[in-house]
């Protein structure tokens, strides 16, 4: 802490490190976690998956959007260059969170429904309906308060991973249709998506110098 | 593309948060331009050109030179 009650830098190298190894372990207990309070395991490998994918979106929702109301203790985690940065940003980052956070869940959910799972199909449908009204609507507000840079990486991440998508289907589709491959299941569809949705966001970001330690 | 940003920015004693909050963008932005992983749009390189008191072209270097007209 310095003489402005700011917290003092912390060498990038070293945050990025401490980063990496609170991710981890967090990711680490979190599947941990899921594997043993739900029956995500117990219905089959393609439910763990899904649900492991969920897992990821859920922590870093809950990372992001706790680090973000805790400027103080985000700004040690996150990659801002201090707690003002997640302050300044508040009302976007707050958004991306709770559509992470609600993504997450939804997938969680819908590993754990379907024959012999712990959720109703009821449930499970109506948890991804307001998961989509709620993510469509929040997004829309936050697109407001984004940035030209933040709009780019959006766009971005968005074609990157539909690229992605889009070449794995094929590939797999491909393979599928002359029986070199099993057919889609529903819930790998749905992990793969979301983690390809992903994976382009994180190359959009990489590309544009956002993940380099700050 | 090679800008000046930071050196324009740094004469002017400013830091990059502010002159995110000057410019109305994120400091995250201002990181980007000046280490040449966002070019800007044209309307945000014309207000920072215009803050600085410069133009454009002294502030994004572009090496393009039209080519000459063949005979």
């Amino acid at each position: 802490m310095n003489e402005n009650g700011t917290p003092t830098r912390r060498n990038p190298a070293t945050k990025a490190l401490v980063s990496a190894v609170v991710g981890a372990t967090i990711g680490f207990l979190a599947v941990g976690v899921l594997v043993k309070w739900t029956k995500a395991a117990q219905l089959g490998d393609t439910n763990l998956i899904l649900s492991g994918v969920g897992a990821i979106y859920l922590l870093i929702g809950l990372i992001v959007g706790l680090g973000t109301l805790m400027p103080g203790a985000g700004a040690r985690l996150l990659n801002v260059e201090d707690s003002d940065e997640l302050v300044e940003q508040r009302s976007g980052l707050l958004g991306s969170s709770v559509v992470n956070v609600l993504i997450g869940v939804m997938m969680i959910v819908l590993a754990n429904s379907g024959e012999g799972g712990l959720v109703s199909p009821t449930m499970a449908l109506a948890t991804v309906v307001v998961t989509i009204v709620i993510a469509i609507g929040v997004t829309w507000r936050s697109w407001d308060q984004y940035d030209e840079l933040m709009r780019q990486v959006s766009w971005e991440g968005s074609a990157i991973g539909f690229g992605l998508v889009m070449t794995t289907v094929l590939v797999w589709g491909s393979l599928t249709i002359n029986g070199l491959a099993p057919a889609f299941d529903a819930q790998i569809m749905i992990a793969l998506v979301m983690g390809m949705m992903l994976l382009g966001t994180f190359i959009a970001t990489g590309r544009r110098g956002m993940l380099t330690p700050r | 593309m090679l800008n000046r940003v930071k050196e324009f920015r740094e004469g002017s004693g400013w830091s990059q948060g502010e002159l995110a909050r000057r410019l109305g963008v994120s400091r995250q932005t201002i990181n980007a331009v000046e280490t040449d992983k966002y070019d800007p749009s044209l309307p945000l390189a014309l207000r920072m050109a215009k803050l600085f008191g410069v133009n454009v072209p002294e502030l994004f270097i572009d090496d393009w030179e039209p080519k000459g007209e063949e005979a």
